[in-house]
């Protein structure tokens, strides 16, 4: 192979690949050094008190939603994969639909019909009296449901794939030489899909840990809502950055229990769209039971939950203070989709950068610098958001230094700052899917086109971005449907007056003004299934 | 001109911003659970532990519970607080939110609660017949705590004569335009509070004169001091 370079335009790409990932990495890694100068009055007050038992419920919450998301998603994966049972073919794409159902809507959805003084309640103390038991709403396990039914597509997506693309040759070849079905399922299936599997559980995690706003509503104290609570309650940025150290332990955590679940297996979506497995039918109650599952879970997660905003919707807008929602609305849902296309953008951008620099530039560092980052998804959004702001400070006392004042105008929450942040987080998934579909352009390819003499540049534009185009959507997608449903950074982060539809849902939500956030809530549901729709029709067509 | 229609104790000292609404934080009850006589009237009393498993109470996210306890902190200094938050601790069932707590006494889960009075307002405009009444806290003492809202001008402000004036309209006409609705009690006492706060809840009581500013300071210690009683 022969690869023209210019060394000018190879440095090039190799610096900028550079300077985006310490971009991403610097926010990250000025809260880790915090931690090096540890504030011991702080640290010993929180370990007397509050922090042992908030790192065991953000233990428990993690484990349980990762196991729950796990099961639920897999088991979901193989029986729409492996069998034909009435409403199959719906079943398998509406699973993904509570993907666009951000947890802290399920959350106050959940504990309003379920919770104490719910309607169900209500009627359960009417029939059995007042101290009859039910199972307590508020509480890690309610929270723990709560997030599994909104996050188990994570698993089930990836482990669909797998299935689809890895597992169906295996396990075909398994039945020919004579393996019963569940045998060739946990023989040959299971550990060819543990990967796909493990990745999602990661993500599933990564994403429980980073909530503040659902674990509040089921009075479930984590690490999080302890970070939340010093940022808040005490003003003391210093001790909040601290503490939050201690969530991305739990993250590292959470990456060391996907690497230790996938074993030596690495997982790689294949290009090659399989066949699948050919699927057996079920029949009688196994039939019954199985559209049962599939339609009970799509009920609770998602249909139910949309009915019921829905109806909430129109009873406030038809009533006779429902006028000063709509008055906002405009304003809120103009903020959320503004910062959702800033991100995407941005974060598409870079993308491409740095997978292309992997292409063009010295194949050491931008090895390195994708790594990189992949760090900010790894990272809860509180933890960005603080680190964001330390390195933001940072940056303005060095302007200062240098004679470029800028007054308040960088530190104190600027729009700019939020897209920072949100490219820190976001930025990961989006590299992820560019660089799945720069993988399909050969190096040959990409060596054809220098030979024929167009610059690194002209060969991303003519070459890299036409044959990945369907990557790019993804990518897109991916990166879309996140910073839409994005709350903890915003919270932190956001400029003074500037409201997004999840601050409206939460403000409202937190208030238990559940009829005013129904609005608002069915809009960010409504908007992010535009691109889980596109997402799941890829997905039923592959 | 400001100094004049807000009253010091709703106002920054040094004229840094002044309180426009008010909204007082005080116990309320269910009259079929409790009779009137029996019903607490102090924060302090919720402590004692007759009160056990009776009482629902806000979280220690919440600012305005924050608030409470740092003008227990004030009021008693920080040990004595302590033992008060304490008490709560032990008797109280801890929520997330006020409309909650309402609820909960309501459906007769728990018999008092400590919210902010305009919840109580708002679920009165959805159901008049709503089983929940309040009574205002600590009238024989130092009164009731209250929170204000309020507005101030920015150092970097860019308009301050035009922002000084709209802080002026709305300390003074424009206290209707704030209080419309929302139920909370105007901060300028020439401005009558709404009907619903007059029939049902009546409007003279004691306030905690307590300036914002002290019990602001205090909020970092009322944090430390609800971890350190284990309140949730």
């Amino acid at each position: 192979m022969i690869v023209f370079r210019r060394p000018t335009s190879r440095t090039g790409w190799s610096w900028t690949s550079i300077v985006i990932a310490a971009l991403v990495v610097i926010p990250v890694a000025m809260l880790a050094t915090s931690i090096l100068t540890p504030r011991t009055d702080v640290w010993s007050q929180q370990w007397a008190t509050r922090l042992p038992g908030e790192i065991v419920e953000t233990a428990i919450l993690l484990l349980g939603v990762g196991v729950c998301s796990t099961v639920l998603g897999a088991g979901l994966a193989w029986l729409v994969s492996a069998y034909r049972f009435p409403g199959v073919r719906w079943f398998g794409w509406m699973l993904i639909l509570p993907l666009a159902m951000p947890s802290y809507i399920l959350g106050f959805l959940t504990l309003s019909t379920l919770g104490p003084t719910g309607p169900v309640q209500d009627q359960w103390r009417e029939w059995f009296g007042r101290d009859a038991w039910f199972p307590d709403i508020e509480s890690v396990w309610g929270a723990t449901v709560a997030f599994t039914l909104v996050l188990y597509p994570y698993v089930y997506l990836l482990a669909r794939a797998a299935l689809r693309d890895q597992a169906a040759g295996a396990y075909h070849a398994a039945r020919i030489l004579g393996a019963g079905p569940t045998e060739a399922a946990r023989r040959v299936v299971l550990p060819l899909v543990r990967p796909a599997i493990a990745a999602g559980a990661a993500v599933v995690m990564m994403e429980t840990l980073t909530d503040f706003a659902t674990v509040q509503y089921f009075g479930v104290d984590t690490v999080s809502v302890g970070v939340f609570r010093i940022w808040r309650g005490t003003y003391d940025r210093d001790a909040a950055s601290e503490i939050a150290t201690l969530v991305l332990g739990f993250a590292l955590l959470a990456i060391a229990i996907e690497r230790l679940a996938r074993g030596r297996a690495r997982f790689g979506q294949s290009g090659g769209a399989g066949a699948g497995i050919e699927r057996r039918r079920l029949t009688g109650w196994r039939a019954v039971a199985a559209t049962t599952v599939c339609g009970g879970v799509i009920v609770a997660a998602f249909v139910g939950p949309v009915v019921q905003l829905a109806v909430w919707a129109v009873r406030e807008q038809t009533s006779d203070r429902g006028t000063p929602l709509l008055e906002q609305y405009p304003e809120y849902l103009g903020n959320s989709l503004q910062l959702m296309v800033v991100t995407v953008v941005i974060c598409l951008v870079a993308a491409v950068v740095v997978a292309n620099a992997q292409r063009f530039g010295s194949r050491r560092i931008t090895g390195v610098t994708a790594r990189l980052v992949a760090i900010g998804y790894a990272v809860p959004g509180p933890v960005v958001a603080i680190g964001v702001l330390l390195a933001v400070i940072g940056a303005d006392r060095v302007l200062e230094a240098v004679g470029l004042d800028l007054p308040g105008a960088v530190a104190t929450g600027s729009f700019l700052v939020l897209v920072y942040a949100y490219v820190v987080r976001f930025l990961a998934p989006g590299l992820g899917a560019v660089e799945a579909g720069t993988a399909q352009v050969s190096d040959e390819m990409t060596a054809s086109a220098r030979s024929l003499g167009h610059t690194p540049m002209s060969t991303m534009w003519r070459v890299h971005l036409p044959l990945s185009r369907a990557s790019l959507l993804s990518a897109a997608i991916l990166v879309g449907v996140d910073a839409l449903k994005e709350l903890p950074i915003v919270l932190l982060l956001r400029p003074f007056g500037f409201d997004t539809l999840p601050v409206w849902v939460y403000n409202l939500a937190s208030e238990s003004r559940f009829q005013q956030a129904a609005l608002p809530a069915l809009s960010i549901i409504v908007v992010a299934l535009v691109p889980v729709a596109v997402l799941s029709r890829r997905l039923d067509r592959a | 001109m400001l100094s004049s229609a807000i009253p010091a104790e709703l106002s920054d000292p040094d004229g840094l911003w002044y309180g426009l609404t008010v909204r007082a934080r005080t116990i309320v009850y269910n009259p079929d659970e409790i009779a009137v006589d029996d019903l607490p009237t102090t924060y302090e009393e919720l402590a004692e532990p007759e009160w056990a498993d009776r009482v629902c109470m806000r979280n220690a996210s919440n600012v305005y519970q924050q608030s409470l306890v740092a003008s227990l902190i004030e009021h008693h200094g920080y040990d004595e607080a302590l033992e008060i938050v304490e008490g709560w601790a032990a008797n109280a069932d801890i929520m997330g939110n006020d409309v909650l707590i309402l609820e909960a006494v309501n459906d007769g889960l728990c018999e008092v609660g400590v919210t902010n009075h305009y919840y109580l307002a708002r679920e009165y405009d959805e159901n008049p017949d709503f089983g929940v009444e309040l009574i205002w806290a600590n009238q024989d003492d130092r009164g009731t705590h209250v929170n204000v809202s309020g507005g101030g001008v920015t150092t970097y402000s860019s308009h301050p004569e035009e922002a000084t004036a709209f802080l002026e309209w709305l300390a003074t006409d424009g206290q209707q335009v704030l209080i419309g609705g929302n139920h909370e009690f105007p901060a300028n006492p020439d401005v009558p509070p709404d009907e619903v706060l007059v029939e049902r809840f009546g409007v003279d009581f004691l306030r905690d004169p307590l300036q914002p500013s002290v019990y602001g300071a205090l909020n970092p210690d009322a944090v430390r001091l609800m971890d350190e009683a284990g309140y949730g």
